[in-house]
């Protein structure tokens, strides 16, 4: 099965998040097999995306993050 | 040269990391995770990759912080790139092995370092890109890759996420040490070793591995 998440879905959904969160560039890679719904990836996608806003929202602060963020290392 | 993709562009930026970082600096023959497997050189750690690509923003006038982020509620996705005007954030399944974990953190920021070069060549028109998003690593190992000339001059098509995978795996199989990892494969045909005992050697995702030697470059 030939997975892949649409381009201009995930944008769309991008932009429901914030109108102030404008990634230039967005990439996901997923697990090895192919077996996840289309569905399941934009699910995944979300919870990856949503937990990023709230980290770039907080301005890069881990103190308000919950225990579903491991441990950031910034560069 | 085996399997479906013209190789040639792969090569070359991988050689040029390589080079750009040293391959003393960017490979090690210490295996910290695996003590018992078979001797190989193999990606030194992450970090040294990320501060490679920390210093090329910079040197391209366009500085970018870099944020690892990991995230134990997800499920299917290893990793997410995302872009910003100053800042490139990583984020990466937490639930994943150390081979995986490097595997992802390495793609995500070949997807960065590349993404750059298709911008720069979208201008020259030495390729476009009909893309963003790959299925998964089978994918970008089962599907086509259409051209990438040295020179540029000619027009073709390239997924990026298939070039960002492939550029990563190139870069975990160190090709300064590669006749190593060559022999190892000989070993595993003649049944001396397993194929988990090479991807031990590198560190890489075995299915990684059995892909790339599945389409012939190894």
């Amino acid at each position: 099965m030939d997975v892949k998440i649409p381009s201009q879905e995930s944008r769309d959904k991008l932009k429901e998040l914030s109108t102030t969160f404008k990634p230039l560039d967005v990439k996901f890679l997923l697990a090895l097999n192919t077996e996840f719904s289309v569905e399941e990836c934009i699910d995944d996608a979300q919870v990856m995306v949503s937990g990023l806003k709230k980290y770039v929202d907080g301005n890069h602060s881990i103190e308000n993050l919950d225990s579903s963020f491991g441990k950031i290392v910034v560069y | 040269m085996a399997g479906l993709y013209d190789y040639t562009a792969v090569t070359l930026f991988a050689d040029e990391i390589v080079n750009n970082i040293g391959k003393e600096n960017f490979y090690t023959n210490k295996n910290s995770k695996h003590l018992n497997a078979p001797s190989n050189y193999l990606l030194n750690d992450t970090e040294t990759f990320i501060l490679f690509i920390k210093r090329y923003f910079d040197i391209l006038g366009t500085p970018k912080t870099i944020h690892i982020i990991p995230r134990k509620n997800v499920e299917v996705i290893l990793g997410m790139y995302v872009n910003m005007p100053n800042d490139i954030y990583v984020c990466i399944n937490d639930k994943m092995n150390d081979c995986w974990r490097r595997f992802t953190i390495i793609k995500e920021l070949c997807s960065a370092y590349v993404g750059h070069y298709q911008d720069e060549a979208k201008e020259h028109k030495m390729f476009k890109t009909n893309s963003e998003y790959v299925g998964s690593v089978e994918d970008a190992f089962e599907g086509k890759v259409k051209y990438v000339n040295k020179e540029g001059l000619d027009e073709g098509d390239i997924d990026s996420e298939t070039f960002s995978i492939l550029l990563a795996t190139e870069l975990m199989i160190p090709r300064p040490y590669r006749n190593i990892t060559e022999n190892m494969i000989k070993k595993v045909a003649d049944n001396v070793l397993t194929l988990n005992d090479v991807a031990k050697s590198l560190l890489i995702p075995e299915s990684v591995l059995r892909l790339h030697v599945k389409n012939g470059y190894l």
